[in-house]
Order: C-alpha cells, then sequence, then structure tokens
C-alpha cells in the first residue's frame, strides 16, 4: 500500500514564490496605472493644468526607469527578499500618502519620485532576477506569467479604482484603498513567499532531486562562456548589445502605442469609443501574449522566438499604414490590435530569461535594469519624435512608418544572437563544451 | 497625446524635458479611461459598489486561497517529511 501521505503531490515551492511575485506585480502596477482616474477629481478639486498633473505622472515612468539598475543592483548585492518587501511597504505608504495631497509639488515628489522609485525596487525586471534563480527550464514560462500579472493589474485595479471613485466620489478614500492593498495583501505575500534561491529552503531550481553524475541536474548547474557577476562585464560582449538595441525598438514602438495611438485611430476616421475599445483589447492580450511567449520560447529557444515577435510587430504596423488606405472602417485596426496587444509585453519575458541563460543569474538585477533604461530611451525618443512630427506634419503617418521600420532592424539582430553558443541551456557536461554551437544561430 | 504644457515655475522644469514628459502622459489620459469605462458601464450594467465589491472579492481571494493551498499541502506532509531537502518543502 502506498503511503497517502506520500501520494500528495507536492507542488514545488518556486510555484508559491511565481503566484506571489505575479500578485506583487499585479497589485503594484494596477495601482500606478490607476493614476488616470485621479487626473479630473484632482485638477477639478486644486485647479491645476492636465499638464501640471500629467507631469507627475510622466515624471514617475522617467524615475521609475532609471532607477532600475540601481534597484537591480540592490537585488542582485541583497538577495532581492528585503529590496521587494521594503519597496513595496513604501509603494503602499505612498500611494496612502497621496490621498493627503495638498500642492502640486507634493504630488509630484510622492508619486513622481517616491512611489515611482519604490516601484522599481518591486518591479518585473527585479521579481523576475528572483524567478530565475528558482527556475531554469521553465525560467521564460514563470517570468511571463509574472509579465502577464503585470498587465491583468490594469485590467482588474483600474475599473476596481474607477469604480470605487465613482461609489464614494472621494479621491482620498480611493488612494487609501489602492495603497491597502498593496499593504495588507501584497506584504504578507510577500513576506511569505519570496525567497531569494532555492537553496535557502534546500532545494534546487525547477524542483529538481539531488544532482545525479552526468544527470539532467548536473547540466543545469553548468554556467555559459559568458556568466558574469559584473554588468559592465557584460556590456562587453555583443549578446547583451543585441538585446539591448532591439529592446530600444521595443520601447519606442509600445510607448508610441501608448501615447498616440488612439489619436491616430480617430484621425483615420473611427469613432473614440471604438477607438478606446479597440485600444483596451490590445491591452487585454498583453497578458496571454507574454504568457505565452515565455511558454513556447522554454520549449523552443528564445532568440527566434524574440525576433519572431518583433517581426510580427512590425507587419502590425505595416497593415496599420498600409491597409486602411483601402480597407475602410475599423478592420485593419482590430486585426493590429490582436497583432500587436499579443507582441506587446512578450519581449519582456523573453528578454530577461535570455539575458539570465547568457549572463547568468548573478547580476540579472542590475544587467536587466541598465536594459530597461535603454527601453526606457526608446520609449521617450519615440514619443517626443512623433510629438514633434505632428506639430510639423500634421499627421501620425510619418512617425508610425519612422518607429515601425525600425522593428525589422531589431528582429534582425535579436535573430542574429548566438544563444546556442552563449545560452547555459545548450551547454552539455562534462565537457563544457557548446552543443551544436556552429548551427543553429 | 495631452494638450498644453505643465504651467509650473518655469524655472523648476527645463522647457525640452517639459515637452519630453508631456508628449508621455498616457497614464494620465482621463478621456480615454472615461471612455473605457463608458464601455464598461454598457457592458457590465451593475452599480457601482457590486463592481468594486466583485473586483475587491477577486484580489482578496488570490493570496487567501494561495496560503491555504499552501497550509492545506503543509500539513498533509507527515512531520518526518516536513524538513528542506529534496523537493518537499511546502
Amino acid at each position: 500500500m502506498t503511503n497517502p501521505a506520500k501520494a500528495v503531490p507536492n507542488l514545488y515551492f518556486g510555484w508559491y514564490v511565481v503566484a506571489a511575485c505575479t500578485f506583487i506585480a499585479l497589485i503594484t502596477m494596477g495601482a500606478r496605472n490607476a493614476f488616470g482616474i485621479f487626473v479630473l477629481p484632482m485638477t477639478e478639486e486644486f485647479g491645476w493644468s492636465r499638464g501640471a498633473i500629467s507631469f507627475a505622472a510622466a515624471l514617475g515612468f522617467l524615475v521609475n526607469g532609471l532607477t532600475q539598475p540601481f534597484l537591480g543592483r540592490l537585488v542582485d548585492r541583497t538577495g532581492g527578499r528585503s529590496t521587494v518587501l521594503i519597496s513595496l511597504a513604501v509603494v503602499g505608504v505612498s500611494t496612502i500618502l497621496l490621498s493627503l495631497t495638498f500642492h502640486i509639488l507634493f504630488l509630484v515628489f510622492m508619486f513622481g519620485v517616491v512611489t515611482s522609485v519604490a516601484a522599481s525596487g518591486s518591479s518585473i525586471t527585479n521579481t523576475g532576477a528572483i524567478l530565475a534563480r528558482w527556475f531554469r527550464r521553465k525560467r521564460a514560462t514563470v517570468v511571463g506569467i509574472t509579465a502577464g500579472g503585470a498587465s491583468a493589474g490594469g485590467l482588474i485595479l483600474v475599473p476596481f479604482a474607477m469604480y470605487l471613485l465613482q461609489a464614494t466620489d472621494s479621491w482620498r478614500v480611493t488612494w487609501i484603498a489602492l495603497g491597502g492593498i498593496v499593504l495588507v495583501l501584497g506584504i504578507p505575500l510577500g513576506w511569505m513567499f519570496i525567497h531569494e534561491s532555492p537553496a535557502q529552503r534546500g532545494l534546487l531550481p525547477d524542483g529538481d532531486g539531488e544532482p545525479q553524475a552526468g544527470g539532467q541536474a548536473r547540466r543545469e548547474q553548468l554556467q555559459g562562456p559568458l556568466d558574469t557577476d559584473s554588468w559592465t562585464q557584460s556590456y562587453k560582449s555583443l549578446p547583451i548589445w543585441q538585446m539591448s538595441g532591439s529592446y530600444i525598438v521595443c520601447g519606442a514602438t509600445t510607448f508610441l502605442l501608448s501615447v498616440h495611438f488612439v489619436p491616430f485611430v480617430i484621425e483615420k476616421g473611427i469613432s473614440p469609443s471604438t477607438a478606446a475599445t479597440i485600444f483596451g483589447v490590445m491591452m487585454g492580450l498583453n497578458a496571454i501574449g507574454a504568457t505565452g511567449a515565455g511558454i513556447l520560447s522554454d520549449y523552443f529557444g528564445r532568440k527566434n522566438l524574440l525576433a519572431l515577435v518583433y517581426f510580427t510587430r512590425g507587419c502590425g504596423y505595416i497593415l496599420l499604414l498600409v491597409v486602411p488606405t483601402f480597407l475602410p472602417g475599423a478592420t485593419a485596426f482590430w486585426i493590429f490590435a490582436v497583432v500587436a496587444g499579443f507582441s506587446w509585453i512578450a519581449t519582456a519575458p523573453l528578454t530577461t530569461s535570455l539575458t539570465a541563460d547568457v549572463y547568468g543569474t548573478r547580476a540579472l538585477g542590475t544587467i536587466s535594469g541598465v536594459s530597461f533604461v535603454f527601453h526606457q530611451v526608446g520609449g521617450f525618443t519615440s514619443v517626443m519624435l512623433a510629438g514633434f512630427l505632428y506639430d510639423l506634419t500634421g499627421s501620425y503617418t510619418i512617425p508610425f512608418a519612422i518607429v515601425g521600420s525600425l522593428l525589422f532592424p531589431a528582429a534582425i539582430s535579436a535573430f542574429t544572437i548566438k544563444e546556442r553558443r552563449y545560452s547555459s541551456r545548450y551547454l552539455t557536461a562534462p565537457s563544457l563544451q557548446p552543443q551544436g554551437a556552429s548551427g543553429g544561430d | 497625446m495631452l494638450p498644453g504644457l505643465p504651467t509650473l515655475p518655469g524655472f523648476l522644469w527645463p522647457g525640452l524635458i517639459c515637452k519630453v514628459l508631456s508628449h508621455h502622459g498616457e497614464p494620465a489620459d482621463p478621456t480615454l479611461l472615461a471612455w473605457i469605462k463608458h464601455r464598461l458601464d454598457q457592458l457590465l450594467d451593475f452599480g457601482p459598489w457590486t463592481v468594486v465589491g466583485v473586483l475587491g472579492l477577486v484580489l482578496v481571494a488570490i493570496p487567501v486561497g494561495l496560503m491555504i493551498l499552501f497550509w492545506t499541502q503543509r500539513s498533509r506532509i507527515p512531520p518526518a517529511l516536513d524538513e528542506p531537502s529534496g523537493d518537499a518543502a511546502p
């Protein structure tokens, strides 16, 4: 007879870490993305201009991007648990403090600086660095799930805040509720489940058993030829530049859509309501795209899929620019919404996991943070360029064409990464020689 | 694209930075959110407190469910097996 206690399937603790990181991404990103619902009530109460309050939000996104490498460095040095938990506490408290807003500078400081710096600490870039230690074979899957959680945050927290604001008619109460969710739900979950590495709990990555000679577990512990504990060292090699270069284009193309897609669609004669719905569907597909890309890349490799994502998004941009000229109505925009929605943040789990495979996990927080800065720089540049060209030409067509065309070089850059040569996934024991290094790349 | 630039004191915000940032205001675009809410109202047709209650329940259920799962698994493991070795941690 089998012992019933032993027959119960045991869930690898790493999956609890994934669930906690996903929930944290959901509530922190959701709370940040809900900022827009506070614009009208706060501007009405204080008499601020729309631009002034937008500045607080935009500064927050800039600060969030620029501080990512520093918080990533902290995660690399401390392991990450304390960084994530303290960051969560600061996000929660500062969000509650936003309910006390009395002056625009208070809002700019609290949201644009304090909340945004803290949000860097609990970002998916940092939790991705922690998860990369817990998983090797399913690394992209779990990072993809977490990225999907960040997208889902907008779908749950933003409507929650919208309707709470409507029900209470108080933006102060709504800020308190959002901060309270982070403090009451996020911190206990993180405290319970976020641990820095499987070794802390006497486990091996992926829930493997004790390593056997020449076995899979032994193979998984090998380090790639570019494995490093220094982010500066990583930037002396080609793959990170290929990834970061592509990531610039990723930022450029997604930020452009975030800011200018709805006006662009309206410019083409679509009603604002339909344009907003198309945009909402595009956002909703993010979560599926990110998770799906992660799962697929764990089976089929990273760089080809990454290249495919950029290529597909590039085709989507062509569709967006060309099809409406001969196909009236919103059909082309709906097709684009599906293509762009699936590929929107699919690059994040692929880039993070490929970075971990090539450079290891010792400096992953910092390397991913620096890479994220490239992403943000691309985003800000494209948004500024689009605004400038719109003012100049009166149309969004040229900026969309310029930025969209960059996706094809980005796809080539990703496709030419020598994954089989540098990724630890393709190393074999005991020779430590790459498997099939001469082919496949 | 949001209209206007920040009306904050000019000495605080260099013009170029203001222009860049004002073009990156999608999280603060209330018009887009108003359209989305209008569409949600059409689709859901519930009172605001109902939506808040349902979404709040979803938010609470996730961590609570996870903790229950963890403790259920943990309580099923005999003490002798509940040691930090192999994959028997939860």
